[in-house]
């Protein structure tokens, strides 16, 4: 009823916003957040180039801050799970194999004199039918929450304070994130869907055009359902010249590692960039296979948690953009903290038997299944240790036949495993507002390689439509 | 017969000869400085000022097909910022520019992506047209002569790029000499071959220094190897103010 009664009032008051304020037509004044008015020092006296600044009125003031991008989305998922005794029959991991959500996307933000307020709301409705043990279930769910938002004020010159539940994300890979303590995805879940926030403090001090640094505090776990959230603050100093760029982050999580984030790149000539991107730390928080000298055979422990040595991220990549515009990206990743070869090996035995365990209907079934819990969830972002990544973005693929359609496909490798992730994206732009989506994954190797584990393939099909 | 040869000869030579015949300025220190002078002059008509705030409608005619977009851009020396306004599918995006080091943000993927200048995200114009013209400070002049464009007395400058970071290597620019204004322009490939010809309509005035300047309207970009290929600049809302920093820090950008 709560859902139901907090999805109207958004609805009406999107409706009330989007009908009643002539919005999307108007252009924020301050678009640019910090365009100084006080500061202008030329004036423009022709017709054409009337100020766009001028004194104005509160309700104006509004009118011409507020922005407003409705998007409307349909997403559709077909999942092929992976049959092994890790998840006999989904009952362990009740994976969903057939799924639709649709969701209505109204970001808005408002630029207000030195402020800045934004919202992403999402209403979604979902439906999920997935098998266990040979029987169909159905489920369906309504949602309305606000994913990110943020208040910004603009303290004194050049220094921004903000509090906001956000997806921060920042670095050139595309793999993944190690320089990012707080998110080290690339900030889409899949091809419609975007990631919550989390609960942040900043302050962010610009020096000038090339240097500005970051305090930045995670306090709370926001629209995340973590249950081992712990608080991290972090430092953050980037440079930005004219080809090149480079940050440095340090940061401490609450009661466990303090680590050293790096990222950097440049611009070789008009087609080449290269980049790379790093993480230092100490110790490893991430769950170890460990035998046992009892019937239970094998643990997962964080034994390396109090470790001294040092364990190393790096990503370094390359990006060639050919003449029609088509780009190609190499990307090497070494994970220091993943498992090696005896690791891996323990891993696969550990799982087999505790998966044993749990099909065995007797009283370690349930001791079975918590294994099974942690080897899914072992605090690891990479079983193995070295990936490579390619990807080939194709703009306009079918130009002579058929306008704007784009596809970008990437293959994942595991250089130790063999194993390998497979993924394509066809975007299709029906017109000025609607986009047409398609994308594939397939994974190699079987299930007890770094892919592949609970799922052989997903379909997706999206339709987004942008008022 | 001798006349009508002589006459037929003169015809050719005054068609075919324009180029032989114009005056090519010697470059003594004192011309360079008259000459580089006129450059900045009409840098300042296309945007060379200390900061500037202009919406700019691309459209791109290729192979049949016409592509528009608009941006609302923001410029103060090699720093540039493009917010796309429309169509719909698009607005939102961002392309960020300090000078050669660039990224695109795009909504709802919360992580700015690097690109290279090749990448094209504006149709037909290079990511470096948008941006405002310092051609004074980035091109070497290597001579200028005296022509005559549309019956307009003015200067041709070969200008050579000073380093790679600029979008074209090798341009021959057009300025008229009494407004004071670029009126067309030739762009080269490293090998010297020509790919692609802009001309510019000056519709707008600005003051600047007290004094009313003609400011750039149009530019069209006429692909010099498929010559139905088009892309037209329209510049309006034109808005000359001081820009701070943060508007280019990336850590502000993303919403």
């Amino acid at each position: 009823m709560k859902t139901r009664l907090a999805f109207s009032i958004i609805i009406s008051g999107m409706l009330f916003l989007f009908f009643g304020m002539d919005l999307c037509l108007n252009l924020p004044v301050a678009f640019a957040d910090n365009v100084d008015e006080q500061q202008a020092f030329e004036d423009t006296n022709a017709q054409e180039t009337e100020s766009v600044f001028p004194n104005i009125g509160f309700m104006e003031k509004l009118e011409q801050g507020f922005e407003l991008n409705l998007k409307a989305t349909a997403l559709g998922t077909i999942t092929g799970i992976a049959t092994s005794n890790k998840n006999p029959g989904n009952r362990f991991a009740q994976i969903p194999d057939k799924g639709i959500i649709l969701t209505l996307k109204p970001d808005m933000s408002l630029v207000y004199d030195d402020w800045l307020f934004s919202a992403k709301p999402r209403l979604e409705l979902e439906q999920n039918q997935w098998t266990i043990d040979g029987n169909s279930h159905n489920s369906s769910d309504q949602k309305a929450q606000i994913i990110e938002f943020k208040i910004r004020r603009l303290l004194f010159d050049n220094l921004f304070a903000s509090y906001g539940c956000e997806n921060l994300q920042w670095g050139p890979s595309f793999l993944y994130s190690p320089s990012n303590p707080f998110f080290n995805d690339n900030g889409k879940k899949n091809l419609v869907e975007d990631l919550k926030g989390k609960g942040f403090f900043k302050l962010v001090f610009v020096h000038d055009f090339s240097w500005s640094t970051s305090l930045i505090y995670n306090s709370d776990k926001g629209a995340f359902n973590e249950s081992d959230f712990k608080k991290v603050l972090a430092l953050k100093i980037d440079y930005s010249g004219d080809e090149s760029y480079a940050s440095l982050i340090l940061s401490h999580k609450d009661n466990k590692e303090t680590r050293l984030g790096l990222f950097g790149g440049t611009t070789l000539n008009d087609a080449v960039i290269i980049y790379a991107e790093a993480n230092l730390q100490q110790g490893s928080q991430a769950l170890f296979p460990v035998a046992l000298q009892n019937p239970l055979a094998w643990q997962l422990d964080a034994i390396k948690k109090d470790d001294h040595s040092l364990y190393t991220t790096l990503i370094t990549g390359m990006g060639y953009t050919f003449e029609s515009g088509n780009t190609l990206t190499l990307e090497y990743l070494y994970y220091g903290q993943g498992y090696d070869s005896k690791e891996a090996s323990n891993y696969r035995l550990l799982k087999n038997t505790a998966a044993s365990f749990y099909s065995s209907g007797t009283a370690l079934a349930g001791y079975g299944g918590k294994v099974l819990g942690d080897a899914a969830s072992n605090g690891l972002d990479f079983l193995r240790q070295n990936y490579l990544m390619v990807q080939y973005l194709n703009e306009d693929i079918l130009e002579e036949i058929i306008d704007g359609i784009d596809l970008v496909s990437r293959l994942t490798y595991c250089l130790d495993d063999k194993s390998s992730r497979l993924y394509s994206s066809l975007s299709y732009d029906m017109n000025d507002h609607t986009q047409l989506m398609l994308s594939g994954m397939m994974n190699t190797g079987g299930v007890d390689a770094s892919f592949g584990t609970f799922l052989y393939y997903q379909v997706q099909v999206a339709l987004e439509y942008s008022f | 017969m001798n006349y009508i040869r002589l006459f037929v000869i003169t015809l050719l030579v005054s068609i075919f000869g324009q180029p032989l015949q114009a005056n090519t300025t010697p470059l003594t220190t004192e011309n360079l400085k008259i000459a580089t002078a006129l450059l900045q002059e009409s840098d300042f008509s296309r945007g060379n000022v200390s900061g500037i705030i202009w919406d700019i409608d691309i459209e791109t005619q290729s192979k049949g097909k016409i592509q528009k977009n608009s941006l609302r851009v923001l410029v103060k020396g090699t720093n540039s910022l493009a917010i796309y306004q429309s169509p719909s599918k698009v607005k939102g995006r961002k392309l960020l520019m300090k000078n050669r080091n660039m990224w695109f943000i795009k909504p709802g993927l919360s992580k700015p992506v690097p690109i290279s200048p090749r990448q094209k995200l504006l149709g037909g114009a290079s990511n470096g047209d948008i941006a405002s013209t310092n051609y004074a400070g980035d091109y070497t002049i290597e001579s200028f002569t005296e022509d005559i464009f549309q019956n307009e007395p003015c200067y041709i400058y070969e200008l050579k790029a000073k380093n790679k970071k600029v979008t074209y290597d090798k341009i021959r620019y057009w300025v008229s000499q009494d407004r004071k204004i670029g009126l067309k322009a030739a762009f080269f490939t490293k090998s010297g071959k020509m790919f692609k010809t802009a001309f510019f309509e000056y519709d707008h005035t600005i003051t600047l220094n007290g004094k009313d300047r003609l400011f750039v309207s149009k530019m069209t970009i006429v692909n010099t190897m498929v010559k139905t290929d088009k892309t037209i600049m329209a510049y309006n809302n034109i808005n000359i103010k001081e820009i701070s920093p943060s508007s280019f820090n990336l850590n502000l950008l993303v919403r």
